[in-house]
């Protein structure tokens, strides 16, 4: 069952006040947290947030797609390395777009409400 | 595959790699055969791989591939592929009849495989082709190949080598770079990327503050936020 939309997104209290004071000061600093629980929330965008993964921190620089999913999400436990090639493969990278800037990808708009 | 917008390129140069018996072949690929005989594809950066042959399929020899190109619609019927098998460095040419996408794999029907038998030897092999057939990409993207062994320079110092990427820590790619003593995650962003020159094989970038010491020993205030609250008595 979902969360009732009248309280709104969980996120730890600590981590709310530490990334509120970094918009306030416009700093861009990592922040470490153990709160894989936390969601992510619109204040959170455009900053890097290193989640425990219960091993080691791994850092995640959010963008608007990753707001409503909890941290943990993008913070791996498991790792699977892969078979490796003999030769260089097609995968290609890009680097995240700035929120809002040219680069980002437009979150998808939210689904029409059931009747 | 991923469909992550990226701008496919016509194809070069398919017709060198024609299957044609030896005596039949035209001269380039007589030139062909002689520099795939001498070039070692472990060393040379040729050929890319473009999938792999993960088992068989079906009963007709019809073989499911892991898809390791990112480019959509890279595989056609009547391409012209080299099977690498994992240890041996002979290639095998094969030409797709057909081919359909299956629980994430791709299925791959070659000519000449028939059989079960026929297809259990492909398993474990790269699915090739030369470099020069390599797509271009649309501005902004990179291959991960040429990513790795850039070196990655942060306010103009050098912090190290990208060994590998990898993704799922959201939209971000995580560029794992090694610095001599410690391997260090960096999310590839825009917001911290200055420049990429893949020629020169050097990423400059813009991190900010605790990045590089994400793994530190935790501080006195981390410490208080891993303690959990006191609970409040019953009454």
């Amino acid at each position: 069952m979902a969360r009732s939309t009248k309280k709104g997104a969980f996120v730890d209290g600590f981590l709310m006040a530490r990334v509120e004071g970094m918009n306030s000061r416009n700093e861009k600093k990592v922040l470490r947290t153990w709160s894989r629980r936390s969601t992510v929330v619109p204040e959170m965008v455009g900053h890097t947030i290193a989640v425990h993964n219960g091993k080691k921190f791994i850092p995640v620089y959010v963008t608007e797609n990753m707001v409503g999913h909890k941290l943990g999400e993008f913070s791996f436990t498991r790792n699977f390395k892969g078979h490796s090639m003999r030769a260089a493969t097609e995968v290609a990278a890009k680097p995240a777009g700035i929120p809002g800037g040219p680069g980002a990808i437009t979150p998808s708009a939210p689904a029409a409400p059931k009747a | 595959m991923k469909g992550r917008g990226i701008k496919p390129r016509r194809c070069r140069g398919t017709r060198i790699w024609a299957s044609a018996p030896e005596g039949d072949a035209p001269p380039f690929a007589k030139k062909c055969r002689e520099k795939r005989t001498i070039r070692d594809p472990e060393t040379s950066g040729d050929f890319i791989t473009l999938a792999r042959v993960v088992k068989t399929q079906g009963r007709r020899g019809e073989v499911a591939s892991e898809i390791l190109s990112d480019v959509p619609g890279r595989f056609a019927v009547g391409m012209k592929l080299l099977a690498l098998p994992k240890e041996s460095s002979r290639w095998r040419d094969l030409k797709v009849e057909d081919l359909w996408p299956h629980k994430g794999l791709l299925v791959l029907k070659f000519a000449g495989v028939d059989s079960i038998s026929d297809a259990e030897a492909l398993v474990g092999c790269e699915l090739q082709v030369p470099s020069i057939q390599r797509s271009e990409l649309e501005p902004g993207w990179n291959y991960v190949s040429d990513l790795v062994g850039c070196t990655v320079f942060d306010h103009n110092r050098e912090i190290g080598r990208i060994e590998d990427i990898k993704f799922g820590a959201g939209e971000a790619p995580l560029l794992i770079v090694w610095d001599g003593a410690r391997r260090v995650e960096i999310p590839f962003a825009e917001a911290y990327l200055e420049s990429a020159d893949v020629k020169a094989k050097q990423l400059r970038m813009k991190l900010p503050e605790g990045l590089l010491e994400v793994n530190a020993p935790i501080t006195e205030e981390e410490k208080q936020e891993q303690a959990k609250p006191e609970r409040k008595k019953k009454r």
